[in-house]
């Protein structure tokens, strides 16, 4: 009995001693140059082509900001725009216009980025009545409305400014006047049908296209706001004040591109507008990608660097919409209603800033066309946000230059490492 | 005969004491025994209780399993030429033939490893059920029986591969991290004969089932969101038939009266094993995550991996019953392996031999009197390992020395064995990792009379 106990506690304690000498830590870090690597990743480039261009002409109203100005663009042709402006038959603190003791003014509040010349001359702008009634949810580019030029409302001029404030005519006021102050029930109903508000147009300009804005900078330090209308009048010590801002109601931009922008040789023309969209479909083979596991896929499209001297706006988004089924709206609508299932920024040039590709992340895309079972997608590829400002880019194509020419980088990790 | 197996026992028992003995033991034994194979043979993913082998192990289908006989353990060899009255051999098939009790093994091991290579050093430890086997004498001394589970090669390791790669001319450099881990290995199950012709030569034939089951996954992960980290699980399974056939033979009084030279060898013909192959993953497609079999997706969906053949031959020497001296060389030619799945790895395959030397003492009691510790038996040994494996020419050999000792029961001929080993394998040039090992083994030897019931009634 008492060797039992020995032997058991002899060996307890070793085994005790043994475990405490073989430590566990660290995660297998030794060794990791030997052979070839567990997951050997790897990528492999595909050239992309078939592209098509579709055109669609863009909703211009009720958007961020509308455009006004005249450019001769030598690459996406030659862009005319009016402002289009209805203001709101309402105003905080503001029962009615005394037109007698009132006037009134349209602040214009313009974004900073513009297109046409770097350093323009004075631009000229007139505001006529428009020529006939519109609403800004049905306004679209290369659809234009007319302004009344048989009489000017006001006018102003512009370099750079951010703002323009600009008095209307006291006829005008008082036409307006007429509606704001009724208070029968028909008042918006026959301001619809009746009033057909102001169209700011280009009559003096140059190459230059400004935006107003409807919502504020988001970094507005200079609390300009957004464009709007002001009625004004003396205050008790006989100076001009501002006795209440009314926002507009509707509004929107009479837009006539002529003639349609074309696509250069080894390029393909993306305007915001929907006037030039790429179609084109992702196919692939999964026999190509036998023994290899994606991990990533990224579609490349390099911007063509235009070699004029006019400002553009700024292209920093490209957006792609994967469209399976047949579309039971237009592209126009499809395109600015739903949110693109692809997306990426532009990528600067470390040196001079330019903005020189787009790198998208299609390995979603990529994973659904190789082994999902729904049919190849047809893809949208546009540039930027229909928002009301004026966007071109030219993408350059499969017939470009070579280093330049769309491709897909796939990269995979290697699954067949050294079989037979 | 009765007398003889009291002596055996040392414990005087008369035929119905045996009887009940026997009774109560036998069911205990087996169904220990039947727990044992259970959780040998779920082995392939649970028998690492922490967290990797050595490194070695993690190519191909692992590295070589060597198996001992119980009481060889404790010198580092086989003991192919050296059977045990009281211990199941599980080396030599010849030497289940000179059964007269029922005997059953279980041996556990707990390895710990310092690997280092150039640049990194880390340590990691795996505690493992190496095997278990019960022989069974079915004409006492000329005809025996066994049955038996032991690994043929054995995976289990952790690798970690961290790196940045550049996708291509106008993708940021991506930085990954891969953790494989694998684990499983070739375990054979065994049932064989061995046969005495007399008291000079035995032979032995074993046919066996060769069971595969690997699991390796690879998980990697990604420095920038937009790649998508990658866990890839590979199984490897399958198995085929083996042979193994067993010699041995001994004479005595060549050089003094009571001295004994015995010499043994084994032979484990080479299999082939068709072996399905399935790497699965899981996939983002249409909005949800599917697992799929990416080998199947190409048609590869089989692999053939070979065993090599493996020949031990050993001479151990008694110069009397308290002392003797072994060497043994166990060649295997794994210059023949296959492994078809990823002929890279099975590029470095190299055969392999191994070779030692040891000593044994079982002290006299009527000489150094009736201590505990004279009733212990001791043993020591070094052997070396050429290493199965060679990378530019480097081969991962492998020195060890050995010390072990035999705890035997009490009132039974059951023992218990607990074996020390410690050595160096590999190098650490050239990339390669050098590792310090260490290793406990106990075995359990279980030795009863069982089926006497009928004679001694």
């Amino acid at each position: 009995m008492v060797h039992k106990i020995q032997l058991f506690a002899g060996t307890l304690l070793l085994l005790l001693f043994s475990l405490s000498i073989f430590g566990c830590e660290d995660s297998g870090i030794v060794g990791s140059e030997i052979g070839a690597p567990d997951a050997e990743i790897q990528s492999m480039v595909i050239g992309v082509s078939g592209f098509e261009v579709v055109s669609e002409n863009g909703y211009a109203g009720k958007l961020s900001y509308s455009s006004a100005g005249q450019v001769n663009d030598p690459v996406y042709g030659d862009v005319t725009a009016s402002t289009l402006l209805k203001p709101a038959l309402t105003a905080v603190g503001l029962d009615s216009i005394l037109t007698d003791f009132h006037t009134m003014r349209l602040r214009a509040v313009f974004d900073s980025e513009r297109y046409g010349l770097e350093d323009p001359a004075p631009s000229g702008y007139a505001i006529y009545e428009a020529g006939n009634l519109w609403r800004g949810n049905e306004l679209y580019v290369n659809e234009p409305v007319q302004a009344d030029l048989s009489r000017e409302l006001g006018a102003f001029s512009l370099m750079v400014e951010d703002t323009a404030i600009v008095p209307l005519d006291p006829m005008w006021v008082e036409e307006f006047a007429a509606f704001f102050n009724d208070t029968s029930d028909t008042r918006s109903e026959r301001y619809k049908q009746e009033f057909r508000g102001l169209s700011v147009v280009p009559v003096a300009v140059a190459d230059q296209m400004r935006f107003f804005r409807y919502e504020s900078a988001a970094n507005d330090t200079l609390n300009l706001g957004s464009t709007r209308f002001e009625i004004v009048g003396p205050d008790s010590a006989g100076t001009d004040s501002v006795f209440a801002t009314i926002s507009p109601l509707d509004w929107g931009a009479s837009v006539v591109r002529t003639p349609p922008a074309e696509s250069p040789d080894g390029g393909v023309v993306l305007l915001n507008t929907f006037e030039s969209v790429i179609k084109t479909t992702l196919d692939m083979d999964p026999a190509d990608f036998e023994g290899k596991e994606i991990v990533n896929a990224q579609l490349t499209f390099h911007i063509k660097t235009e070699d004029d001297d006019l400002l553009r706006p700024e292209v920093t988004t490209i957006r792609v919409h994967r469209v399976e089924e047949e579309l039971n709206e237009t592209l126009g609508e499809y395109l600015f209603t739903n949110t693109p299932q692809f997306a990426a920024t532009a990528v600067r040039d470390e040196d001079d800033d330019t903005l020189v590709y787009f790198n998208i992340n299609f390995t979603g895309l990529v994973f659904d066309e190789l082994y999902g079972d729904s049919e190849t997608p047809t893809l949208y590829i546009s540039i930027q946000a229909n928002n009301g400002k004026i966007y071109s880019a030219t993408l350059v194509d499969e017939t470009g230059p070579e280093e330049k020419r769309p491709r897909l980088t796939v990269t995979y990790i290697e699954t067949e490492q050294g079989a037979e | 005969m009765m007398r003889m197996m009291q002596e055996i026992c040392g414990k005087q028992y008369s035929g119905k004491q045996y009887s009940r003995l026997t009774s109560r033991t036998l069911p205990s034994l087996l169904l220990f025994l039947l727990l044992t194979a259970g959780t040998v043979i779920a082995q392939s993913d649970q028998n690492s209780l922490s967290r990797s082998g050595s490194f070695y192990s993690g190519f191909a289908f692992g590295a070589p399993a060597d198996i001992y006989s119980g009481h060889t353990v404790g010198i580092g060899l086989p003991g192919v030429s050296d059977p045990d009255g009281f211990k199941p051999n599980s080396t030599n098939p010849a030497h289940w033939g000179n059964a007269r009790l029922s005997k059953g093994q279980i041996r556990f091991g707990l390895a710990g490893y310092r690997g280092e290579d150039s640049v990194n050093r880390e340590t990691y430890s795996l505690f493992t059920i190496e095997s278990f086997q019960v022989v069974l004498p079915l004409l006492r001394d000329r005809l025996g029986a066994s049955v038996g589970f032991r690994p043929a090669t054995r995976l289990e390791y952790s690798r970690t591969n961290s790196g940045i790669f550049e996708p291509g001319e106008l993708v940021d450099p991506v930085g990954f991290i891969t953790n494989s881990t694998g684990t499983g290995g070739v375990n054979v199950l065994e049932a064989g004969f061995g046969y005495r012709f007399n008291d000079y030569i035995s032979v032995g034939y074993a046919p066996s089932i060769f069971l595969m089951a690997i699991e390796k996954n690879s998980s990697t992960d990604f420095s920038q969101g937009q790649f998508q980290s990658k866990s890839i699980t590979e199984t490897i399974s399958g198995h085929a038939a083996g042979h193994r056939f067993g010699a041995y033979i001994q004479t005595g009084s060549l050089l003094a009266e009571r001295d004994r030279l015995q010499a043994g060898l084994s032979v484990q013909l080479p299999v082939t094993i068709r072996a399905d192959l399935a790497k699965t993953t899981f996939r983002p497609v249409d909005g949800v995550f599917r697992e799929v079999d990416i080998v199947g997706e190409s048609g590869t969906t089989s692999s053939d991996v070979k065993i090599p053949l493996e020949v031990q031959f050993g001479i151990t020497y008694y110069l009397n019953p308290a002392n003797s001296v072994t060497t043994e060389l166990q060649f295997q030619q794994w210059g023949n392996a296959r492994f078809s799945s990823d002929l890279t790895q099975e590029a470095y395959f190299t055969d392999r031999f191994k070779t030692g030397l040891g000593y044994q003492f079982k002290p006299d009691r009527t000489r150094f009197g009736r201590s505990f510790f004279t009733r212990l038996q001791y043993r020591t040994g070094i052997t070396y390992d050429s290493g199965h494996l060679t990378f530019a020419g480097s081969k991962i050999d492998t020195w060890m020395i050995h010390a072990g000792i035999s705890v035997p029961s009490p009132n039974s001929p059951s023992s218990m064995d607990l074996s020390f080993h410690m050595g160096w394998q590999g190098t650490d040039s050239m990339n390669l990792v050098k590792e310090q090992i260490f290793k406990v083994k106990l075995s359990l030897n279980l030795a009863e009379f069982m089926f006497v019931r009928t004679r001694f009634q």
